[in-house]
């Protein structure tokens, strides 16, 4: 008698509260250019071009051909309650023919990651961090892969291979919120079980800068179509 | 109710015990005496709030530490750690050699240095996140020196491919060297592995040691740990140790002009200059600064070292002059953009987040130079020339190679200078850029017909000689060079007769009265017996 | 010491004699000046020994059975005869070869160091030395111009030891050291800031100073309130006019 009533009362909370998964709602969208694709010279490779390549596009601005923009990161901000960070889920960074994969990389706080040399030359990752511990090690291709330290700070960090500066460089997001995800190939993104409410989504592109959008999750699944624009030069 | 008891009596031992960790955050030292002497000593480079941007750091290269970004080059913790304290209390100590930090050993007391560091730490919050202690990079048993060893070390340098950055054969020449900043965004140049005294972290193999496995944090030298063990470690600072010279070399302010019997070659590979050639001495040393004497000055030179040898035969003098520079530069080369390959600016007007605040740099190289600085004429008594190009009075007599071409001039101070007509150029001369270095032989007759505007040299005669060089990666046109100091070279004279003379007559004149002497003496003995 | 014999005597006399000239002697005397003197020194033991007969048997004797030797002396004494016969003349004909070997040592010049300044700089007063109000905020503007221009050669610690101190064959002067700043007048300081290397009178070898002549690159009151830095900072006062 007593157990059953306990039961109900949290049972109770949970759906005065929304705390549930179960009435969660996705967000999921296409983030696009504003304007007009601007035209990209392709960066030309001077060292280890055997590896690298000849040319190269650049990391900066990735576009699908209906404008859709790969590497935004996309967070809703100010969640409470809703699912927890996963911090033990296998996380793998890394070097391919002088080019950082992927490009912006979601860390959840607490988490470590592998980063990996799939090319036969040396590289150094080097993460310009200024609240976690920074790194800069030398990775040569006898090193295939080696453990970061645990990122334990939230923090937006740069990432770049010196030996290849300018060909090699990426974005680490460590964050202690499970609703951040990057866009894919084609601008595309899916942010799942979101409870119910009114939150803000940052958006940030590394060519664009931040902007802010509002999304209402109600019972079902909502959309957010976010149009980027470049921002004035300070 | 002993429960309780025994509660309190460990609240009452344990509190001593929390007392004594309160001032903890600063070591041993203390925070605020600390202040009191970095706002007097310290403050000028590193500012007051420790973000390395004292009135002293915009012209230094390397800048001042930024102690905000928490980030330490010489440490003995693994890459990306905090220093230790003795990390810190060794900087501040010892000083970084070729830079603008001094050794404070000599001023500050053993715990005027530790307050120091304690203070400074409180800069960056980092320091203050460090709760657990810190670990220490071990070095290991010790493998001396050996070929074998420095033969292993050398692979390592190959395979681990340190020459990206350090050269081939280490003299900071590597493809990715001008393309590097650091952490701030700062151009930095990789270390030339040849000239050990200029190592910030000492110049010996158990420094080499530490910084290859530790890294330097803050800038793109990486930690190797993961690819060394204790053995590995050795065998590459060993190697990185040999690449130079064993002792530095000490500076003779005369050059001694060697006499040869045949002619003076003018290519630098030629085995007349290499070890058991003719002209194979060692070279003179010297030490290069930035032209900081006229208006507009030079902080950042590129050259701090040049090494110079010098023969002559009946005919001729020649002068073999090298020095480093980690790019070839001639007048229009495209210069490499900090940050490596050119990223456009993919919005125009629009656009990115980088900083437009620092002036447009110029985006073409100007010619590698040096020059030999002579007076004019040999002036009476004591006087020279004005150290650095001559002056209003008295001229100098350059030797110049710019770039491949070569030329004379005469100038009288650092902006008037007058080139001598080519045709009646006297100076020969070749060489060039190879691995990180310049090798140049400059050579002319004795005399010359111009006893007006071409130094003369005579056997047995000091002659004033300085050098000057130009780096055209380096922005180093006009006023901005590296200057030498006035030294010497004296051509040696023959060893005169007298000294294959005088040494045995005087040898055999002191035995022979030594020999009369006892001579005298025995006879006097016998004739008193 | 009655035990000693009087060569022996005569020896510890000679070599602390010279002990003395070398190592207590401030500033340490030249070798020819301590050689000058140990030949008096000489002179005067021999002459001391050979004013008294037994004196001049109890030293020479020794010497003259050394030189002339037994019939019936062992072989070590035979020995270090001969050898004390070879390094004998050998000590001098290397001395002989030292003095007709050609020297390569480069011309030393003299060169006056603290020159009097030209009228125009006598009994000059820094303006900012009886401002107290704002002592210390020209103190720390004098400091800032230090530190962006003089620090290169004169050094963080005002001590000459600055990055480019060891390229320049007059070496930065060190501001710490007892004999430089707080023997002067400011006025002198003003003149050798103002005028540069280049001011020096002849004597003071103009061409080897590498002083810019910072009228060119600093204002009038930069100049005085860099002095006021520099005697703030080492804990100097400056000399005044008497």
């Amino acid at each position: 008698m007593k157990k059953s009533l306990v039961l109900v009362v949290v049972w109770a909370i949970i759906v005065v509260f929304g705390a549930s998964p179960v009435f969660a709602g996705s967000v999921s969208g296409t983030i696009k250019l504003g304007i007009a694709a601007p035209s990209m010279a392709p960066i030309k490779v001077d060292k280890d071009q055997e590896v690298c390549g000849k040319e190269r596009v650049s990391d900066k601005l990735i576009l699908s051909g209906d404008n859709g923009i790969a590497n935004a990161m996309i967070t809703i901000k100010g969640v409470t309650g809703g699912k927890k960070l996963d911090t033990a889920k296998k996380i793998e960074f890394v070097q391919e023919k002088c080019q950082f994969k992927p490009h912006v990389l979601v860390i959840p706080k607490g988490a470590e990651i592998d980063i990996v040399n799939n090319d036969p030359i040396t590289h150094n990752i080097h993460t310009f961090a200024r609240k976690n511990q920074s790194i800069n090690k030398a990775q040569p291709a006898s090193l295939k892969r080696f453990t970061s330290p645990k990122f334990t700070e939230v923090e937006q960090i740069k990432v770049q291979c010196d030996i290849h500066r300018g060909l090699m460089s990426a974005w680490f997001f460590v964050t202690d919120s499970p609703y951040t995800v990057v866009s894919d190939a084609s601008g595309k993104f899916n942010i799942t079980d979101v409870p119910p409410g009114t939150y803000e989504v940052e958006i940030w592109h590394e060519a664009l800068g931040k902007q802010t959008e509002k999304v209402t999750v109600a019972a079902g699944d909502a959309t957010l179509n976010v149009s980027l624009m470049p921002q004035a030069k300070k | 109710m002993r429960t309780i008891l025994s509660l309190f009596f460990f609240l009452i031992l344990a509190l001593p015990a929390f007392a004594d960790e309160k001032p903890a955050s600063g070591g041993s030292g203390n925070v605020e005496a600390g202040k009191v002497i970095y706002d007097k000593r310290c403050i000028f480079c590193h500012g007051k709030e420790g973000a390395g941007d004292g009135p002293a750091s915009e012209r230094f290269s390397p800048k001042p530490r930024d102690f905000t970004m928490g980030l330490f080059k010489y440490r003995t913790t693994p890459n990306g750690m905090m220093p230790t304290d003795d990390d810190l209390f060794k900087v501040v100590s010892h000083g970084l050699p070729g830079t603008g930090m001094p050794a404070w050993d000599d001023v500050l007391s053993e715990q005027d240095r530790r307050d120091v560091v304690a203070y400074i730490k409180t800069f960056s919050e980092r320091f203050a996140k460090q709760t657990e202690p810190l670990p220490v990079v071990a070095i290991g048993a010790e493998i001396p020196s050996s070929p074998e060893s420095i033969e292993k070390g050398r692979e390592l340098f190959q395979k681990l491919e340190c020459f990206k950055c350090h050269g081939n054969e280490g003299r900071g020449n590597g493809p990715s060297a001008l393309t590097l900043t650091d952490d701030k965004g700062d151009p930095i140049l990789p270390r030339n592995l040849t000239l050990n005294w200029h190592f910030r972290g000492g110049g010996e193999a158990k420094d080499i040691y530490m910084r290859i496995n530790t890294g330097l944090n803050g800038t793109p030298m990486p930690s190797f740990t993961d690819s060394l063990d204790n053995e590995k470690s050795w065998h590459l600072a060993n190697y990185v140790r040999s690449l130079s010279p064993a002792t530095r070399p000490a500076m003779d302010v005369v050059i001694k002009s060697k006499k040869v019997t045949g002619a003076i070659p003018t290519d630098p590979a030629d085995p007349f200059w290499q070890a058991g050639g003719e002209g194979g001495q060692d070279a003179n040393w010297f030490p290069m600064v930035g032209q900081v004497v006229r208006h507009e000055r030079h902080f950042t030179p590129t050259v701090r070292d040049i090494f110079v040898k010098s023969v002559f035969n009946q005919d001729e003098i020649g002068f073999l002059i090298s020095w480093n520079d980690p790019s070839e530069s001639k007048e229009g080369d495209p210069l490499p953009t900090p940050g490596g390959a050119v990223e456009e600016d993919l919005f125009g007007s629009f656009g990115q987040e980088e900083d437009s605040s620092k002036a447009a740099a110029p985006t073409t190289a100007s010619d590698d130079a040096i020059s030999v600085q002579f007076p004019s004429v040999k002036p009476e008594g004591f006087k020279k020339p004005f150290f650095v190009r001559g002056d209003d009075k008295l001229s100098v007599n350059l030797w110049n190679w710019t770039a491949g071409k070569l030329s004379e001039s005469n100038s009288n101070g650092i902006d008037k200078e007058t080139m001598q007509a080519q045709e009646g150029v006297a100076i020969q001369g070749a060489g060039g850029y190879k691995e990180g270095q310049y090798q140049i032989v400059l050579k002319r007759s004795l005399l010359s017909d111009d006893k007006v505007n071409d130094t003369q040299f005579e056997v047995g005669k000091f002659t004033s000689i300085a050098f000057q060089a130009r780096d055209g990666h380096n922005g180093e046109t006009g006023t901005k060079m590296s200057i030498s100091h006035w030294y010497f070279v004296l051509l040696e004279p023959e060893t005169p007769k007298e000294v294959f003379i005088y040494p045995p007559l005087v040898f055999l004149a002191v035995l022979g009265f030594e020999l009369i002497l006892r001579w005298r003496l025995r006879k006097s003995n016998d004739s008193k017996k | 010491m009655g035990r000693i014999p009087l060569i022996g005597k005569v020896g510890i006399i000679w070599v602390l004699m010279y002990l003395a000239l070398k190592f207590l002697v401030s500033p340490p005397l030249p070798s020819s000046v301590i050689f000058m003197y140990m030949s008096l020194v000489t002179v005067c033991v021999l002459l001391y020994v050979s004013v008294f007969q037994d004196d001049a048997d109890a030293f020479f004797g020794p010497i003259k059975r050394f030189i002339a030797g037994d019939d019936n002396e062992g072989g070590l004494r035979k020995l270090s005869r001969v050898v004390v016969f070879i390094a004998i003349p050998l000590f001098f004909g290397f001395r002989s070869y030292n003095s007709n070997m050609p020297s390569f040592e480069p011309p030393i010049q003299q060169r006056v160091i603290h020159p009097a300044p030209p009228t125009q700089f006598v009994g000059l007063y820094n303006p900012y030395r009886e401002d107290k109000e704002h002592f210390a905020e020209n103190v720390a503007a004098g400091g800032k111009i230090f530190f962006e221009n003089c620090v290169f050669c004169h050094g963080d610690k005002l001590d000459g030891n600055g990055i480019f101190a060891d390229g320049f064959n007059l070496r930065p002067a060190n501001f710490t050291d007892p004999t430089t700043i707080s023997m002067l007048q400011e006025a002198f300081l003003f003149w050798r800031i103002s005028k540069g290397g280049i001011g020096l009178p002849e004597e003071s070898t103009p061409w080897d100073s590498a002083m810019p002549r910072w009228e060119a690159m600093l204002s009038e009151e930069d100049r005085w309130k860099v002095i006021l830095f520099l005697y703030d900072y080492t804990g100097y006062a400056p000399r005044t006019w008497e």
